[in-house]
């Protein structure tokens, strides 16, 4: 492979945002620019990005402030330093610059991605073929990925923990966390950190844990919500207070939310503090999830979706529908199918697996040696298929031009 | 002994100048007494723990795991024709110094290193693989040059003019140099047997004239009408059998440092007999070097 690979990291946040991207880019990058130096990683993440160069770990971050996708900024900081790759991290239907310089071999494309479709219409399909490699988040999208016909697709590749921090702390350290939480050692702890968006459907969680509530009166449930309560689509508020869960429930404080205050470190305390972790909703990878393993927590999640694969301690919900207002469709657990699997882990519990066995796949070393195998095939690839023909070398140019005359004799 | 032959192309029956040289060294490797199977691709990896040896001839057609079960069953021995498997472009390898690191060495060398008896065709030929593979500068192997068919190529004494230079105008045969030879020769005729390979929109000298397909058996009347036979590579051949060709047919020769031919101390001398001899004892001492090593 060519001696110096130049990757361009290409997601929308920004390393030290905590979002699922910016957690994906804070551990990642810093082992890639340890493999191919600092120089020849290269990061552009647009959202709430500076107008200026900035570094960070010592790497340049390139500045394109806009929020959406900016990949025709990205093709264009491609083409300026010289680069042998571009990484592109998540859904990848809304770029158009992208494939476009794709299809004229003018960018080499990768992209690391999730599968959260439920049916996609024949442009988005023929869309997927620019991408030299596609490396799914999971083995349920690497499957639905290659059920489309696609050739370009590469084993899953998860996205990883930082195994230092996320581990299990006995829950007498944590005093101070779960009266911040307002969660009590006789109460169900139930946590749920998402995004208030329509896609996580976090009305219907709400509607379930409320069914569930109303069933079990004499459980004492204490609920803590780390996301946007007002959201676009949503304000959960009312929701709350219709399933009459207001005294059980405590938020984030929403300052920190929007401005990002709330360490890995911290969410590591929070989850250790519950009693279980909710995330159902047709996840393409579903963080949360195997945070909550990691530490020893049981998870209640969707039925779909890649939770068996990467959840080993839980219950999952069976989808009851397929909402089709959203788009390419998603499949929902009903506020019903929620509250039975809280009822089935309330009541029966679920099996207990060593969290060690469950985490030790999710290494970040790990996860990168597998990325320094797609970068090394990925580079191998285009120089095994390039039609380039080097040219001989200036020794042999030099040769070349010493004549030799030889008579027959 | 059994030996396992390989080959991407049927040596028995296909033109060209490496499936010459392997039918010659395989009918003389049968008149020693050794039953030769030739296995073309995509290959039988049950075969190779039931012969004796396997002897890697020109093999890019072959997987990996044919590969992989010749390494495992027993000795091999690799006869290097080109630069494949070193280089991706096996014909026009660049000797760069990109080369020492190039992807291909991690799976290939391995490989090399693994053979009982490494073969080159030259000294040049060795060394341009030494280049990015010099860990095999220590190890087991041979010099073997290619042969020609000698019945085919002598001095006719006819009378003859002009120069004439074969597969010139391919690209890793020179074609740019030889086009500027032409052009600086602008009163020298010169015949150029085989295609031009047209890359970008350099034009063919007006002294030179193309003759795109010349059967082999003619070709000896053709060196016979020229005084000259040029051959300027910028790659480094292998080999080049038209420059004994072209001396036996009593040619003068004009070529550079890059023709691996050249590194042979008979040929560099232009004496035919030393020519002959060389050729006619090259089969023998190819086998008298494989069976040396196996026994």
């Amino acid at each position: 492979m060519p001696k110096d690979p130049k990757i361009l990291w290409n997601a929308k946040d920004h390393p030290e945002i905590g979002s699922g991207y910016g957690i994906m880019g804070k551990h990642l990058l810093p082992r890639l620019a340890d493999k191919y130096g600092k120089k020849n990683i290269l990061i552009f993440a647009p959202v709430f990005n500076n107008q200026r160069i900035e570094y960070w770990n010592g790497m340049k971050v390139l500045p394109g402030p806009r929020q959406d996708f900016s990949d025709d900024i990205a093709c264009r900081y491609y083409a300026d330093y010289d680069c042998t790759m571009l990484l592109q991290v998540g859904d990848f239907l809304g770029l158009k610059a992208l494939p476009e310089a794709a299809a004229k071999d003018e960018v080499v494309w990768v992209q690391w991605a999730p599968w959260d479709y439920w049916y996609l219409p024949p442009p988005s399909k023929a869309l997927m073929r620019y991408p030299v490699m596609i490396v799914p988040f999971t083995a349920y999208g690497e499957q639905k990925f290659r059920d489309l016909g696609l050739e370009n697709v590469h084993e899953k590749v998860w996205i990883g923990l930082d195994l230092d921090i996320w581990k299990p702390i006995p829950r007498a350290e944590l005093a101070k966390t779960m009266k911040k939480l307002r969660f009590e050692e006789d109460a169900w702890n139930i946590l749920i950190v998402q995004a208030n968006q329509q896609r996580k459907y976090l009305q219907e969680t709400i509607h379930g844990i409320g069914a569930f509530a109303e069933h079990n009166p004499d459980v004492k449930l204490r609920i803590f919500l780390h996301t946007n309560v007002d959201g676009r689509e949503a304000n959960l508020a009312v929701d709350i207070s219709y399933m009459g869960l207001i005294d059980t429930t405590q938020v984030m404080d929403q300052f920190l939310i929007i401005t990002g205050g709330v360490s890995e470190e911290d969410m590591v305390e929070m989850f250790n503090c519950a009693d279980v972790v909710m995330d159902v909703c047709y996840e393409g990878f579903g963080l949360s999830m195997t945070q909550a393993q990691a530490v020893g927590v049981p998870v209640i999640g969707l039925l779909e979706g890649p939770m068996q694969e990467l959840v080993s301690y839980g219950i999952a919900c069976p989808p009851t529908h397929v909402d089709h207002t959203i788009d390419f469709g998603r499949p929902v657990a009903g506020a019903d199918s929620i509250a039975t699997g809280l009822q089935s882990l309330y009541t029966d519990g679920a099996r207990k697996v060593d969290h060690r066995i469950l985490s030790e796949d999710f290494n970040w070393d790990k996860i990168a040696e597998e990325w320094f195998d797609v970068i090394k095939e990925v580079h191998e690839m285009r120089e095994k298929f390039t039609l380039y023909i080097p040219e001989p070398s200036e020794e042999l140019k030099k040769k070349a031009r010493t004549y030799i005359e030889v008579a027959a004799s | 002994m059994k030996i396992v032959w390989l080959q991407d192309l049927d040596p028995m029956t296909h033109p060209g100048g490496a499936q010459f040289n392997d039918r010659e060294k395989i009918i003389s490797g049968i008149r020693r007494g050794h039953d030769i199977d030739i296995m073309l691709p995509p290959g039988d990896d049950n075969r190779f723990d039931k012969v004796d040896a396997t002897i890697i001839s020109n093999s890019t057609a072959f997987s990996t795991d044919i590969f992989k079960a010749i390494q495992e069953a027993g000795p091999y021995i690799y006869f290097i024709h080109d630069y494949s498997p070193l280089c991706k472009v096996r014909l026009y390898y660049p000797q760069q110094e990109k080369c020492r690191s190039c992807y291909r060495r991690e799976p290939w060398l391995p490989v090399l290193e693994g053979a009982a008896l490494r073969i080159w065709l030259s000294q040049l030929h060795k060394d341009a693989w030494m280049h990015a593979m010099p860990e095999l500068s220590g190890m087991p192997y041979m010099l073997n040059p290619s042969t020609i068919d000698l019945t085919q190529f002598w001095d006719m004494e006819n009378e003859r003019s002009g120069t004439i230079a074969v597969d010139s105008g391919m690209g890793f045969k020179g074609r740019p140099l030889f086009f500027e030879w032409a052009k600086a020769h602008p009163g020298e005729k010169i015949t150029l047997v085989g295609p031009i390979e047209q890359q970008g929109q350099a034009e063919v000298p007006d002294n030179i004239n193309v003759l795109r397909t010349v059967h082999y058996s003619k070709m000896n009347e053709l060196y016979n009408q020229h005084v000259t036979f040029l051959h300027i590579p910028e790659n480094p051949m292998p080999f080049d059998r038209t420059i004994v060709e072209a001396l036996l047919a009593g040619c003068k020769v004009v070529t550079n440092e890059n023709v691996g031919a050249m590194s042979w101390p008979e040929i560099a001398s232009g004496d035919r007999k030393a020519i002959i001899a060389l050729m006619e004892g090259a089969n023998g001492e190819f086998w008298d070097g494989v069976e040396g090593v196996l026994s």
